[in-house]
């Protein structure tokens, strides 16, 4: 008789539940995976060697366009890591700035995170609702920098723009209603028996394992490890915040569905602190060797034109030295380690992105479940293949 | 060398550390009395800590460092390869170490040539599996007893390492669309103007 083996399942690399251009190759016995291999490098753009041919300034943008739905916290880490080179102390009011924005960030990721895995799981409406709100948080993303998506914000020493008026008074507007949108989701989601059915005790992950694996974010606070590098290491102004985090028990899809709805709600708790305690004040520090000139000055002042010129060609440099900087990115843990030789732009810059550690643990979390659960467990690692792939 | 702080011998290190880092000294006396044959190097850049030791002591350490209940690093957050080409040791390998136990970060750092393999520490770490295949796939670094050393990010068949600092920014192959004959073709990488190099002036402004 002839010996069944396992078969094949190329799964991608253009499947709308991959999440952009994931090539998984399934082993499976049955319906039941035995193995995943995932390919990735589809979306490699080589983002790090480019970064060693630009200027600090110049450098920038590509962040934006690593995990392109949280854009605002990646142009963080980096900014902090230019800043500790330079150790450059940056104005209160930006740091505030940065801290709402992140925030905003945080749940314009949140929201996308939630509602796809819900599409995957199949419950549409949450989308739409979601997609409505994340249209808000975006038009405020317009609003300081002009651009809905990739915004440069974060600048080394500041942020770009001051904010524009009455912008403070529309994102408490937002907050206000916001926590109603999010009890709709909630409402739909939470205790619908298909969901339940589809997420509880799927994809469960133990403590040592998260570890090991080097999980972050809320795929490691699903397990029970009390690890926020806003509580622990906190940068900014976080120290002065007063918000919590939600810790999950079983280490379920369902626990970090629960989890993620909780850290939107978190958000708003201290974007609604940022806007109560915003400092008046400078938005950039006034450091004239770094940071480039005024419109105002540039047409007033010959030194203003220099250095103008100057900084926008070849830029400023930075001290010898290396640093490691992390932010809690909605994702997990999201660094940047950058190595300067004194020169104005960086030797080496290594981005290590919170997806990439997630989606290689794909192979142990599916393991012995059914072939429509990897789309679940994909969904709940919330991965983004711009960072993944960088 | 490029270092601002390098203090080569260990006992400034105690010293210097003794103004900034109480918490740190504790660990790292112990670090100098249990690995002091491998330990080549204490860096100290902009406050944060770095080992440096010989490539063959790494997995011995890096087990100390996680299962020592006075360190518990049990979580690699990243690996960090840098191509420093014209020194001897061309590679500098950075382990980024996570203590959530002690909250704190600890750098163990490796100097390899191109051709010394470096043990891979998958046993100890699953996540280094993809990392190492990462450096593997960008750097050319060779890891013994790995199970699966592929490329991992580059394209299937890619040729070369395109972290190393000698390969160009534009590459050498691109990949095109063969209108007539329908197909994805490859040839070497034609630019109608050269990449302009700005970055090759001899004293940076101050």
């Amino acid at each position: 008789m002839k010996k069944i083996k396992n078969f094949k399942l190329n799964f991608g690399p253009q499947h709308p539940s991959a999440h952009g251009v994931l090539r998984l190759i399934l082993h499976l016995n049955g319906e039941i995976v035995v193995k995943a291999d995932p390919h990735i490098g589809l979306l490699h753009r080589g983002t790090e060697k480019l970064l060693e041919y630009k200027t600090y300034a110049q450098g920038l943008p590509y962040f934006d366009r690593l995990d392109y739905v949280s854009m605002m916290t990646q142009e963080h880490a980096y900014v902090l890591a230019v800043e500790h080179l330079l150790k450059m102390t940056v104005p209160l009011r930006s740091q505030y700035i940065r801290v709402m924005f992140s925030e905003l960030t945080r749940i314009l990721n949140h929201l996308l995170a939630v509602t796809t895995h819900a599409i995957d799981v199949g419950a549409f409406t949450p989308f739409l609702w979601a997609f409505e709100e994340r249209e808000k948080l975006m038009e405020f993303y317009e609003k300081v920098s002009g651009a809905r998506m990739h915004a440069t914000y974060f600048k080394v020493g500041g942020v770009s723009q001051d904010l524009p008026v009455n912008l403070l008074t529309e994102i408490y507007i937002f907050c206000a209603m916001f926590s109603s949108r999010l009890d709709e989701i909630e409402e739909l989601l939470s205790g619908n028996r298909v969901w339940k059915h589809r997420l509880i005790n799927v994809g469960v992950v133990s403590k040592q394992q998260a570890l090991s694996w080097g999980f972050s974010g809320v795929m490691l606070r699903s397990t029970g490890v009390f690890w926020d590098l806003r509580k622990h290491l906190p940068y900014e102004v976080y120290e002065k915040i007063n918000f919590n985090i939600p810790l999950g028990s079983t280490g379920d899809c369902y626990d970090r569905y629960l989890m993620r709805i909780d850290e939107m709600r978190q958000s708003l708790k201290i974007i609604e602190q940022c806007l109560n305690k915003m400092p008046p004040g400078l938005i950039r520090s006034d450091n004239q060797k770094i940071i480039p000139p005024k419109r105002f000055l540039l047409k007033n002042s010959m030194e203003a034109l220099i250095h103008h010129f100057k900084l926008y060609s070849e830029g400023f440099s930075v001290p010898v030295g290396e640093v490691f900087s992390g932010v809690e990115a909605p994702k997990g843990e999201f660094g940047v380690y950058l190595v300067s030789r004194g020169m104005s732009k960086p030797y080496r810059c290594k981005i290590k992105s919170p997806g990439f550690l997630h989606l290689q643990g794909l192979d142990f979390m599916v393991k012995d479940h059914l072939l429509a659960d990897v789309v679940t467990i994909l969904g709940t690692q919330d991965i983004v293949f711009g960072e993944v792939d960088r | 060398m490029f270092y601002e702080n390098i203090i080569k011998t260990k006992m400034n290190v105690v010293i210097y550390l003794l103004k900034y880092q109480p918490l740190i000294i504790k660990q790292l006396l112990f670090l100098l009395k249990t690995f002091s044959k491998g330990l080549k190097y204490v860096y100290i850049t902009n406050y944060e800590l770095e080992l440096n030791i010989t490539h063959t002591h790494l997995k011995n350490t890096l087990y100390y460092l996680k299962h020592l209940t006075y360190f518990k690093y049990e979580s690699i957050s990243d690996i960090i390869g840098i191509d420093n080409f014209i020194t001897k040791y061309r590679f500098k390998i950075i382990y980024n170490l996570l203590s959530i136990q002690n909250v704190n970060r600890l750098r163990l750092s490796v100097n390899i040539d191109e051709k010394t393999p470096l043990q891979s520490i998958t046993q100890l770490y699953c996540s280094t599996s993809w990392q190492e295949r990462e450096l593997w796939d960008l750097f050319g670094i060779l890891f013994a007893n790995h199970s699966d050393l592929r490329r991992i990010l580059t394209d299937y068949g890619f040729l070369g390492h395109p972290l190393r600092k000698d390969f160009p920014l534009t590459g050498f192959i691109e990949v095109y669309y063969h209108d007539n004959y329908k197909y994805v073709g490859l040839k070497p990488v034609s630019l109608a103007q050269d990449l302009r190099k700005f970055y090759e002036i001899a004293n940076p402004w101050k």
